[in-house]
């Protein structure tokens, strides 16, 4: 049986990709993960691997062609004589064909939050194996895909010697960080200036009240945030197949800096602790990433975040979105009495109106709207 | 370990003043009985390294609830901490 290889989409915002070249021919023998073609965007470029093994029986598109994404790029065949379904087998990666969905593959559609008209029928009808089909052909999404494959415009390969160096798993979460904020977030940023020496004048008689031995201060602005994700859910969600999805729970990220590590420890259900109990448990949480005992979920699931670098004396930073999150706080050290927040947001889930919201809670004394 | 005190005292006073060095404190002037976090030498992650390395390098495990101002608010506090549980 001959089998489709689809057009994958490459960014969500293009429709459509450039066919570089094909890197094999018509007749060839060749096995799953073998390069079939090179397709690029102006943003990212990519190699589609074959799914199965067998024999090329078609290549559509020629190089410098437009290819409509999950339109059909090649055909496999399991002997090298079959033929191609005959409806399709005149397609080119430049045309496709709608077909009414039956009621499964409607439902498969809404879940993934596709359209009908971008996605090949295999016969009269758009059937759940067709979307099955188009979705498998897919590329996978930033946490999973190699990096080797999604090298971008600005990341040409190095004409200078050199050799490559494994990533630690540290830096592996912050490439996936980097290539969710850039490939799925629709970053903005606002930051708003507040009134430092009161905050910190509050958080002196905290720490003696309870004669804490570290100072509260973060973690009290970062408890406020917890709150305000409390009272306005729009803060503690994500966009998932073009619905928002808001988090069941606040859970609180917070970054920790030891040594050279840059640790994300979150505190679950962080909205439901007093103030007291909030600061306790976000103390624990710091010992044990400096000891490296973090739990898995300690060190992953954020759902808001809260991020300083005050101890850097970093007058100002943009941080960047940590995957599925609509916002994360920065932090950073006042200058000659003037001090600033900041909040870097996904504009798909939040306005600038709700950033500075969430940052003038952040800034008050008095856990109030 | 076994150190004398003095030796306890000059070993946590060196590591305080190497902590706050990157971040651009001079703690040298830092008195045994002076409370460590009022003087903003060391923020929360560098107190967390400072204990940990007092754990190590003393073989203890502090209870949460012992990290307190009372406890390990000054040197002196430090080296009380350390007898006690050494006496036990």
């Amino acid at each position: 049986m001959a089998h489709p290889l689809y057009v994958p989409r490459i960014n969500n915002n293009d429709d459509s990709v450039r066919l570089t070249g094909h890197l094999t021919v018509v007749g060839a023998r060749v096995q799953k993960g073998d390069p079939v073609a090179d397709i690029e965007t102006d943003k990212a470029t990519f190699v589609v691997e074959a799914e199965q093994d067998g024999y090329i029986l078609a290549l559509h598109g020629q190089a410098g062609d437009n290819l409509q994404v999950g339109s059909i790029l090649a055909w496999i065949g399991e002997r090298a004589e079959e033929t191609i379904p005959a409806e399709t087998a005149a397609g080119d990666g430049a045309k496709k064909r709608t077909a009414e969905p039956t009621l499964k593959a409607a439902l498969m559609l809404a879940e993934a939050g596709l359209d009908a008209s971008s996605i090949p029928a295999s016969g009269e009808r758009l059937t759940a194996e067709d979307v099955r089909s188009y979705l498998a052909a897919l590329p996978r999404k930033a946490d999973s895909k190699p990096a080797s494959n999604r090298a971008s415009s600005d990341e040409p390969r190095p004409v200078r010697s050199g050799k490559p160096v494994s990533l630690s798993s540290e830096e592996r979460g912050m490439l996936r960080t980097v290539l969710w904020h850039r490939d799925e977030a629709a970053p903005g940023y606002v930051e708003l200036q507040y009134d430092a020496a009161a905050f910190e004048s509050y958080a002196a008689e905290f720490q003696q009240k309870h004669k804490l031995l570290l100072s509260p201060l973060l973690a009290l602005h970062a408890w406020r945030l917890a709150q305000a994700g409390l009272r306005n859910p729009k803060l503690n969600s994500t966009i998932v197949a073009g619905q928002r999805y808001e988090y069941d729970q606040v859970n609180l990220g917070f970054t920790v800096q030891s040594g050279d590590t840059l640790f994300m420890v979150v505190l679950e259900n962080a909205a439901e602790l007093t103030e007291k109990e909030f600061v306790d448990r976000l103390f624990e949480l710091q010992r044990s990433a400096i000891k490296r005992t973090l739990k898995a979920n300690q060190s992953s699931g954020s759902t808001l975040s809260f991020t300083s670098m005050a101890r850097w004396k970093v007058a100002r930073h943009m941080p960047l979105l940590p995957p599925q999150t609509a916002l994360i706080v920065a932090h950073s050290s006042p200058v000659e009495g003037v001090a600033f927040v900041g909040a870097t947001y996904d504009h798909r889930v939040l306005s600038g109106y709700d950033a500075i919201q969430a940052l003038q809670a952040v800034t008050k004394i008095s856990n109030e709207n | 370990m076994n150190s004398t005190r003095p030796e306890v005292e000059k070993a946590i006073y060196a590591k305080i003043v190497e902590l706050a060095r990157p971040l651009g404190h001079d703690a040298r002037s830092l008195r045994p009985d002076q409370q460590i976090p009022a003087t903003g030498w060391l923020d929360s992650a560098s107190l967390m390294e400072l204990m940990l390395w007092y754990e190590t390098t003393y073989g203890l495990d502090i209870p949460q609830q012992d990290l307190n101002l009372e406890n390990f608010g000054t040197i002196h506090a430090m080296a009380d901490y350390l007898e006690r549980c050494q006496a036990k």
